[in-house]
């Protein structure tokens, strides 16, 4: 998978969290989306690991699993991504 | 040089860019005959507390509005049947009434008067209850006897989720919340 398209996967995923989160403040009782959310989850860490281990860090301050400066410093930043 | 009023003739220092000439409206702008607000454009269906302010408690403001004008309790009943805001208890009450239970035990009712028993009680009781009746058909719908308003959220169901490339260009998991907006022409109803 290319990086582009993984960092795509991750940004769909990530909105699928975040919903399934925001579904379960209103509906804790919800076996079904609880079971949905944690499945999610779990995909979404997948993802942030294999981006990481071939692309480099996505967050930094401590957040990342692995942390190499050159890349960090060396990516295109959000704002230079045409 | 701008004429600024509020330091015209006031004894005021000026601001060294304005200048210092009679002011047409009075000495004070804020008592001058500066434009005031009107209540011209107000609709005559508002009727506004005169005279005492703190006798606000007894006016009463009655604004009709218009789809409901000539509307009557029950038609506003019946509107909240049909739209299922009341429990369905009420529509079997009223489907029962219908299919013509009543009118058997009004039948039952007139046998019974036929055989000597006098039902004082209950027919004052059908008394009551129609003149109820005729009080809902006749009583129209005003802010007094409106029901409160109650906001309501229909609890959202967990289904019909999107893929993730749906998610990502939809916006939301749940494919039911996506209402994109599409541009209707008033003019023609905003069907189309």
């Amino acid at each position: 998978m290319s990086r582009k398209d993984l960092m795509t996967q991750i940004q769909a995923v990530g909105i699928m969290a975040v919903d399934l989160h925001l579904y379960l403040d209103t509906h804790p009782q919800n076996t079904q989306a609880a079971h949905e959310y944690k499945k999610t989850a779990e995909h979404l860490k997948s993802l942030k690991a294999q981006y990481e281990s071939q692309f480099g860090p996505l967050v930094n301050f401590g957040n990342s699993s692995s942390f190499d400066n050159k890349c960090w410093i060396n990516d295109p930043w959000p704002w230079e991504r045409q | 040089m701008i004429y600024n009023p509020y330091y015209a003739n006031s004894g005021y220092p000026h601001h060294p860019n304005t200048m210092n000439y009679p002011n047409p409206m009075g000495s004070n702008p804020m008592q001058g005959n500066w434009p005031k607000p009107t209540t011209e454009h107000c609709s005559d269906e508002v009727v506004r507390p005169q005279g005492n302010p703190h006798a606000m408690k007894e006016e009463i403001v009655y604004v009709e509005a218009g789809p409901v004008k000539s509307s009557t309790v029950q038609d506003y009943e019946l509107y909240l049947m049909e739209k299922e805001y009341y429990p369905k208890a009420g529509m079997q009450k009223h489907g029962h009434m219908e299919k013509g239970h009543h009118h058997k035990e009004g039948m039952q009712q007139h046998a019974h008067m036929e055989k000597g028993h006098h039902h004082k009680e209950g027919m004052q009781q059908h008394a009551h209850m129609d003149m109820k009746k005729d009080m809902q058909l006749t009583t129209k719908i005003t802010c007094e006897n409106l029901p409160i308003a109650t906001a309501f959220v229909r609890p959202q169901p967990f289904q019909n989720l999107n893929s993730p490339a749906e998610t990502l260009q939809q916006g939301t998991l749940f494919n039911d919340l996506y209402q994109p907006y599409v541009a209707r022409k008033v003019a023609q109803g905003g069907r189309c």
